[in-house]
């Protein structure tokens, strides 16, 4: 049970508050990017690519211009004048704005109509007439590294390979000799699949330049507004929009997930559409373009390793990943880290020796990859060091949670040095894997397994007992394009004790407006019923990194707290004023000063806000308000234990998840209502890349699914009744000592399914089983095995 | 979506004065220059026109024709459903349900509410595959008019096991599937005023014979009605679908079975295989095998390898055949 | 190509002339500025454009706005009467059955149909009832709670 220190009037940290954003959006007046209509507003549609790689020969955009009601049509060419047909991408690398000669993946933006109405815009798209002389693509990543593999990106001079960039971390020779002398070494290799973020809301902008005042207004779908505002300085500052005369604002956002933290080629040509028309133009994807060209996430081929005793204690991990970015590195990584913090990949256990390495190469696919509800690559770790932990167990014959319990962290060993090299700031594994097991009844169910099998039954029970990095990070390391990660508040409270407190982050379904509201309330005692938060426009809200990696709460999270215990430092100085006794005589209880002693003696929040304005000491400064930057000193390491039921049906080879128990552990918990949804849909969309969903492409390049008709989002007939609870162990660095929670379900899920899976069919000799576990691979490798 | 022109048909002799394509033909190189066709629901004809497939000229739209979407039945005569009733109105028919059980599962498993509530009877019968080739604007398939089958080398986990020679594509109606087994009959009106009755069976039409359509439907006939004999206190009927997702998913498997029994021994059987092969199939040999038999599991097995003796699943589809045994099987014990 | 068109939506009259290929989505949202109804996908899927027309839910981007011609429409916009939320809207809030909210509306306008065809609904009904709406924030773990939450009301208020 949560304990929490504020009335359910003032509605603080541990209260299942009412989301506040809900009145509109339940009564469909919320403010998504496709329901603005700006006066003579016009419309963009992109020519794509039907070839996965080709030469454009020509482009004849007469037809189109015929057309009445088109006003342009954009080419790479066009965009070659003013030297923005490239773009820098997050990772430093380049991708194309519009071609000048070459498409490198299906679905490539190739040219872009302007037109007075959406379907005339779509008309003219067809009447754009692009001649391409075909080549033959590389799709397989390891083919692309063959030493005869044609060179892609032979518009980067020099390059003689398709490779991008390696990586490494950890001590390969201590590491290796442990392998060398180990007892037991088990082997794995794992492909964790292109997937989609696939949010509801695609992505779309209505860019509106202002020709009189030269300013440029930017509304978009983006996680993290005011990074986007310094890229378009950056980029755009040459033709005129400097910094100042740009306002990016993210209005209502239908999901995010990673997917909308890059810049997309049809933002920028919107923008330059607007810039060269004068009028404001509205480019919204349909759901086709978005699962085709915007960035895909995952697709890492990782061989994973493991050296331990014959009984069961680990000693080393090492791992290799081949990245297949697509045409071009377009993660969303902090600048340092080209693996994103797959570095977390030795997981949850003490051991001393692990090493790391990465290569990155280039294919005819959409460039990426985001992190897809993931802080950075944080899926694929978690998938690794959890398949492979069990298969160290299943080699030496030991039950998956002893071998854990066996090998995890203690809690008096925080915080704790990993051997990649990160200081875990918390955690007590033994207790949340504990608690899984009862709640979902393992002895029992291990029972029930060995009565199904003896009957030929299939079924499983997996775990997962991951740990999470979160909360992007700490200055020293962590940047994007040079702009430290840090996150803001900033708090206002006005004469009659209300306030408006705005962020640098944006939510995107999180419930931002509830919780930071909460955390405000916490520490000053405003009712969060009356702290009105905002988000989302630059032009008000502080400077931000923005919402991703599960770095809200970590970082502005943190700064509202520590914006608060500002004012209320300010407020404790009016207070003695107002009362008479010196600061030291006062005590705080969440809405009021008192003096030690003399309860009654006692002023309020909203009466020491309404002084500030109308009573304030001389000498200090008028008004009541505060902000702070968060630059956090650690990441926060949120944790869980997962276990997974499923039942397989022999003969069809479909997989039901029977019962998915989820205990996390994010530290103190802001909202448990908020926290719990968030963990629902997490595990939701960690079901879905373990059971249904890929990006499948053939060998010529094309997508084969790239459609909601063919690409299988689990509905709510799939989706499992989800079992959650939680432990709290608090991040001692944090001020409130929360941490992320977003995403430890997404990541933390697959590996439980998958080690059901390949636990329910152990005995027939199976190790390892590729997601998405569809039947036919089910049906297959019971073939292989002789089980029909 | 292109532009097109709309007439609002009042009655069905009005409709066939306008239409010169079916959708089919519209979209291969034999559409006329200006095609113009029906729509009923619209369900699929969207679908194919957002994808660029189609691009009629002009829509005639069918699905306000007065009477069209009766449904009557009578223990006599059977059941007489009109073209444009929807699936969810089938769904909801109380003696549907009663009569012909594995036509009201086969509709209920049909798309989803939403859709059931637009998608006709008529409309669900002369839909097109969902074979991810064909659908492809990039791709200039079999059906499409050009000569070759992509899946028959390519991705074709989804695709038929039987009949697959020309064309690996399978039918995507699922209610076809159920109407199959009851023997239905389509009811069709052409521009001259003429009624013809055919068997659903002889309706749909295989890639070997014309690659270029899935049916018998010319471009000036409509379907205004389907049939389904009565049934007997004796008959028994159910129906199975497996997808690759639970939910919303063309089958990968569907089976349905009508059996007349005499107490537990089955007298006479039919079985249909949806998504098996590029047609809605009754498998002959599947019926013979049930016919004269107790219904009970050793009867169940045989009948489904009758049903899956000489299927020819290609490089990607051999789960296909294990499935359909499994569904087969688990259909007859459904009955019995 | 202009079709005449006269529907009724949230109780309002309505007559317009439109282009024959306007999708009803479209029109409801560009014409009509009624921006509750959402577009997700373009094949039918998502579910997020969800309507009730003629006292059906039905997809208003798989009807074309010509042939909604003499219908009566209700939008997530005319769900609250007179001030009052909708049992369903409230236990959306209640039962923290939303995140983004872009799915909300056509969840919420699936939801009407499915408690007006089965007001006491079981689990397996209700998250049978939903299969043609897609959620990617929630897991629709909470969805379910909340239609449970109004079917216990609805009742009530809708069926006296």
């Amino acid at each position: 049970m949560i304990q929490c220190k504020t009335s359910k009037e003032i509605g603080g940290m541990g209260h299942s508050m009412r989301r506040k954003e809900d009145a509109r959006f339940i009564q469909g007046k919320g403010q998504y990017v496709d329901d603005i209509k700006l006066p003579e507003m016009l419309y963009m549609d992109i020519v794509r690519s039907p070839f996965a790689y080709a030469k454009i020969t020509n482009i004849n955009i007469e037809k189109a211009m015929a057309l009445p009601g088109v006003l342009a049509v954009i080419t790479g060419k066009d965009l070659e004048q003013y030297n923005l047909h490239w773009m820098p991408t997050l990772m430093s690398d380049t991708q194309m704005v519009l071609p000048v000669d070459t498409v490198m993946y299906q679905s490539q933006e190739v040219a872009a109509v302007i037109a007075t109405e959406r379907y005339i815009a779509a008309d003219a798209v067809e009447l754009v007439e692009v001649e391409y002389e075909p080549m033959q693509p590389v799709m397989d990543p390891y083919k692309a590294m063959e030493a005869d593999a044609p060179v892609l990106r032979i518009d980067k001079e020099g390059k003689t390979d398709n490779h991008i960039w390696h990586w490494e971390a950890g001590d390969k020779e201590a590491t290796d000799r442990i392998f060398d002398d180990a007892e037991v070494k088990v082997k794995e290799q794992m492909h964790i699949p292109r997937i989609h973020v696939a949010s509801i809301e695609t992505c779309g902008c209505v860019a509106n330049y202002d020709k009189v005042n030269n300013h440029l207004t930017m509304y978009m779908t983006t996680q993290a507004p005011h990074a986007i505002r310094t890229v378009i300085a950056l980029v755009a500052g040459h033709v005129g929009l400097t910094e100042e005369k740009v306002r990016v604002i993210s209005p209502d956002i239908g999901g995010g997930f990673g997917g909308k933290v890059p810049v997309y080629p049809g933002y920028v040509i919107a923008i330059a559409a607007s810039f060269l028309i004068g009028k404001p133009v509205k480019w919204i994807e349909d759901r086709s373009e978005n699962l085709q060209a915007d960035s895909f996430a995952r697709d890492y081929h990782i061989t994973a390793e493991m050296a331990g005793t014959k009984d069961g204690k680990i000693l080393a991990t090492r791992f290799k990943l081949l990245c297949d970015h697509g045409y071009t590195d377009a993660a969303a990584n902090p600048s340092k880290f080209p693996t994103g913090l797959f570095s977390i990949c030795t997981g949850s256990y003490d051991y001393g020796h692990s090493y790391a390495e990465a290569d990155a190469v280039y294919t005819n696919k959409p460039p990426g990859g985001v992190a897809y509800r993931c802080s950075f690559r944080v899926t694929e770790a978690v998938h690794a060091i959890e398949r492979i932990t069990d298969c160290y167990a299943q080699e030496i014959n030991k039950d998956p949670a002893q071998l854990r319990f066996d090998n995890f962290i203690n809690k008096d060993q925080f915080p704790y040095k990993s051997a990649l090299g990160w200081e875990y700031d918390s955690g007590d594994y033994h207790q949340g894997l504990q608690k899984a097991m009862e709640v979902v009844g393992y002895d029992d169910l291990r029972k029930e397994q060995a009565e199904k099998r003896a009957r030929g039954e299939l079924m499983g029970i997996g775990i997962s007992t991951f740990t999470e990095i979160v909360g992007a990070g700490p200055s020293r390391e962590f940047d994007i394009l040079g702009i430290k990660m840090f996150d803001s508040a900033e708090i206002r409270v006005h004469p009659t004790g209300k306030a408006i407190a705005r962020f640098g982050t944006k939510s995107q379904g999180q419930g931002h407006e509830t919780t930071y509201a909460q955390i405000v309330a916490e520490e000053l005692g405003i009712p969060a019923e009356h702290i009105q938060v905002e988000e989302g426009d630059t032009d008000t809200a502080p400077y931000g990194l923005g919402t991703y990696a599960s770095r809200s709460t970590p970082t502005a999270g943190a700064a509202a707290a520590i914006a608060s215990r500002k004012l209320r430092e300010k407020a404790k100085k009016i207070a003695a004023y107002l009362l008479e006794v010196s600061e030291e005589d006062l005590e705080w209880e969440p809405g009021k000063f008192f003096v030690k002693g003399a309860p009654d003696k006692a002023k309020t929040i909203q009466e020491i806000v309404f002084a500030a304005y109308t009573n304030h000491p001389q000498g200090m400064e008028a008004g009541f308000e505060a902000t702070h930057y968060y630059d956090p000193p650690n990441l926060t390491f949120p944790s869980g234990a997962y276990i997974c039921v499923v039942d397989i049906d022999k003969e069809t080879g479909e997989v039901k998840v029977r019962r998915f128990v989820a205990i996390d552990d994010c530290g103190h918990i802001i909202n448990p209502m908020i926290v719990q949804g968030q963990v629902h849909g997490g595990l939701t969309q960690g079901l879905a890349p373990a059971l249904y969903e890929e990006l499948i492409y053939d060998e010529e390049g094309n997508i084969l699914n790239g459609t909601f008709m063919d690409y299988l989002v689990p509905t709510a007939v799939e989706s499992p009744s989800w079992e959650t609870g939680h432990t709290v162990t608090p991040s001692p660095h944090h001020p409130i000592g929360a941490k992320g929670v977003g995403e430890s379900p997404t990541v933390g899920a697959p590996p439980a399914i998958v080690n059901a899976v390949v636990d329910a069919l152990s005995h027939l000799g199976v190790t390892h089983m590729e997601i998405p576990i569809t039947a036919p691979k089910v049906w297959k490798i019971l073939k292989e095995k002789g089980a029909l | 979506m292109n532009k097109f022109s709309w007439y609002n048909a009042k009655s069905v002799e009005e409709a066939l004065q306008e239409v010169n394509a079916t959708v089919s033909e519209a979209l291969s190189p034999k559409s006329p220059e200006a095609p113009a066709v029906f729509k009923s629901g619209g369900v699929d004809l969207l679908d194919l026109m957002k994808e660029g497939l189609v691009k009629p000229h002009k829509i005639i739209n069918i699905n306000q024709i007065e009477g069209l979407d009766k449904i009557t039945y009578d223990k006599k005569d059977g059941l007489r459903m009109g073209a444009n009733a929807t699936l969810a109105q089938i769904e909801a028919h109380p003696q549907i349900k009663e009569t012909y059980l594995a036509l009201h599962q086969a509709v209920a498993h049909a798309g989803t509410p939403q859709l059931r509530t637009m998608a006709s009877l008529g409309g669900n019968l002369a839909q097109r595959t969902r074979c991810w080739y064909f659908r492809s604007i990039h791709h200039e398939c079999l059906r499409k008019g050009s000569g070759t089958c992509f899946a028959r080398d390519g991705e074709n986990e989804y695709h038929a096991i039987m009949k697959n020679g020309a064309c690996a594509s399978v039918h995507a109606s699922s209610v076809a599937t159920a109407l199959l087994a009851f023997d239905a009959r389509v009811e069709i009106q052409n521009s001259k005023g003429k009624k013809n009755e055919v068997n659903l069976a002889d309706f749909f039409v295989a890639p070997g014979d014309d690659s270029s359509r899935e049916n018998i439907l010319e471009a000036d006939e409509l379907i205004t009605a389907v049939m389904v004999p009565p049934t007997s206190s004796k008959m028994r009927s159910y129906y199975m679908k497996q997808g690759a997702r639970e939910s919303y998913d063309w089958a990968l498997a569907d089976v349905a079975v009508v059996a007349e029994m005499s107490g537990t021994t089955c007298k006479k059987a039919s079985v249909a295989l949806g998504a098996a092969a590029p047609v809605p199939l009754l498998s002959k040999p599947a019926a013979q095998a049930l016919e004269g038999k107790i219904l009970d599991e050793a009867t169940a097995s045989s009948t489904a390898e009758a049903a899956m003796k000489g299927a020819t699943p290609l490089a990607k589809n051999g789960y296909k055949v294990p499935l359909f045994k499994s569904i087969i099987k688990r259909t007859i014990l459904a009955i019995a | 190509m202009g079709v005449p068109i006269s529907v009724t939506v949230n109780g309002q009259h309505r007559e317009s002339e439109v282009d024959s290929r306007t999708l009803l989505v479209q029109f409801i949202r560009e014409e009509l500025r009624l921006t509750g109804t959402h577009v997700g996908c373009d094949t039918s899927s998502c579910g997020a454009c969800t309507i009730i027309m003629d006292g059906k839910a039905v997809k208003s981007c798989t009807v074309l706005a010509a042939s909604a011609n003499g219908s009566d429409i209700t939008t997530i916009e005319g769900l609250a009467q007179n001030g009052e939320l909708h049992p369903l809207q409230e236990g959306f809030k209640e039962e923290h059955g939303l995140q983004c909210g872009f799915c909300t509306p056509g969840m919420i306008m699936t939801a009407v149909q499915l408690l007006e065809d089965n007001p006491q609904p079981s689990e397996a009904e209700i998250r049978h009832g939903l299969e043609g709406n897609y959620c990617r924030c929630t897991g629709y773990h909470n969805i379910v709670k909340a239609i449970y939450h109004a079917s216990r009301k609805y009742k009530e208020v809708s069926h006296g």
